[in-house]
C-alpha cells in the first residue's frame, strides 16, 4: 500500500502537467445551475456523475478522516520536546502517503466523471476551473499587496 | 421665480451637457444659466459628480468590494433625495436612479461573477438540500488537503513561503 501510494506520488511528479488537468471546481459544482448550464449539463449526466460521487463519498470521508488523523500525530511528534528525528521523518512520510491516497482517489472519481461527459463540456469545465484559480490567485496577490 | 431673469431654466440632460469636459467652453454657457442661482447650483453640482467619477481609477473601481459598491449606491441615492424637489427636479432622480442602477450592475459585473471565480454563490449554495451542502463542504475540504493547501496545516505552520502572504481563513471556505 505504501509502495503504491509512493509510485503514485512519483507518476503524479513525472505527469505534472496531465496530473494537474484532471483537476475540476470545487464543491458539488453540477449541482450548481449556473455551472451546469455553462457546461450543458443534461439531467442524465447530472444524475450518472452523482452517482459516481455516491460511490466515492464514503472513501473520500475515510482518507479525509485519517489525513486528519496522521497530521494531529505529526503535529504532537514535532511538538514534543523530546521528539525523534528519525520517528518525526517516518510520520510525514505517513502524513503524505495519506495524502496521496486522498488525491488518488479524487483524481479516480474525477477521471470516472469526465467518462461521462462530452470532450468539449470536459473543455469547458476545466476552462472554468482554470479561471477560478487565476482569479483566486490574483486575489490573493492583490491582498497581499494591500497588507505590505 | 427667476424664470423672469433671462430665458428658461435648463433641463437635466443640458445641465450635463454643459458639464461634461471638453464641452462647456464659457462662451457656450447661456447667460440664464450664469444669473439663474437654481440653474448655476445644478450644473456645479453634475461638474462635481463627474469629477468625482473621473478621479476613480480603473484599478480602484477594480478593487471595490460589493459592499464598498451598495454604499456608494446609497449614498448616490441619499445625495439625489437631498437635492430632489417637487416637479423640474424628477427628471434628476430619474437620472439619478439610472446611474445608481448602473453602478450597480457595473459592481455586479466587476466584483459578482461567482460561478467564475469558483468561490460558492451563497445564494446557489442555499439552494442545495441539505445533504448536498455537507456534500459540498466535504469537497472543497478534500481539494484543500489533497493539494496540500490546508492554512492549518503543517508546513505552513513550520515556515511560511518566502514572499508569499499569509492565507487568509476566508480563501479556504
Amino acid at each position: 500500500m505504501k509502495r503504491s501510494a509512493l509510485a503514485f506520488c512519483v507518476l503524479l511528479t513525472l505527469t505534472a502537467p496531465a496530473a494537474a488537468s484532471p483537476d475540476l471546481p470545487d464543491g458539488k459544482w453540477w449541482k450548481r445551475p449556473r455551472v451546469a448550464a455553462h457546461v450543458g449539463l443534461t439531467t442524465d449526466q447530472t444524475r450518472q456523475i452523482e452517482e459516481i460521487f455516491v460511490r466515492s463519498r464514503g472513501r473520500l470521508i475515510d482518507l479525509k478522516a485519517d489525513l486528519e488523523k496522521k497530521q494531529a500525530d505529526l503535529q504532537d511528534a514535532i511538538d514534543d520536546p523530546g521528539a525523534d528525528r528519525r520517528a518525526v521523518a517516518q510520520q510525514i512520510d505517513t502524513v503524505e502517503n495519506a495524502r496521496a491516497e486522498l488525491q488518488k482517489a479524487r483524481a479516480l472519481m474525477f477521471l470516472d466523471m469526465k467518462r461521462i461527459l462530452r470532450p468539449e463540456q470536459w473543455e469547458r469545465l476545466r476552462e472554468l476551473q482554470v479561471r477560478a484559480r487565476r482569479t483566486m490567485e490574483e486575489r490573493r496577490r492583490r491582498m497581499g499587496k494591500e497588507r505590505r | 421665480m427667476e424664470q423672469s431673469i433671462t430665458g428658461r431654466h435648463l433641463t437635466e440632460d443640458e445641465l450635463l451637457r454643459l458639464a461634461l469636459p471638453g464641452l462647456a467652453e464659457p462662451e457656450a454657457v447661456p447667460p440664464h444659466v450664469l444669473q439663474c442661482g437654481e440653474c448655476g447650483r445644478g450644473l456645479e453640482k453634475w461638474k462635481a459628480a463627474l469629477r468625482e467619477l473621473a478621479a476613480e481609477d480603473e484599478a480602484a473601481l477594480a478593487r471595490r468590494t460589493a459592499d464598498e459598491w451598495r454604499s456608494r449606491e446609497v449614498a448616490t441615492l441619499a445625495a439625489i433625495r437631498r437635492s430632489g424637489a417637487p416637479g423640474a427636479r424628477r427628471r434628476r432622480v430619474a437620472w439619478g436612479l439610472g446611474l445608481a442602477a448602473s453602478l450597480l450592475l457595473a459592481a455586479l459585473v466587476a466584483t459578482v461573477r461567482p460561478w467564475e471565480d469558483g468561490a460558492p454563490d451563497l445564494a446557489e449554495v442555499a439552494a442545495l438540500s441539505g445533504q448536498d451542502r455537507a456534500d459540498d463542504a466535504l469537497l472543497r475540504d478534500v481539494a484543500v488537503l489533497a493539494r496540500g493547501e490546508d492554512a492549518g496545516g503543517l508546513w505552513n505552520s513550520l515556515a511560511p513561503v518566502p514572499g508569499e502572504p499569509p492565507v487568509p481563513e476566508e480563501e479556504n471556505l
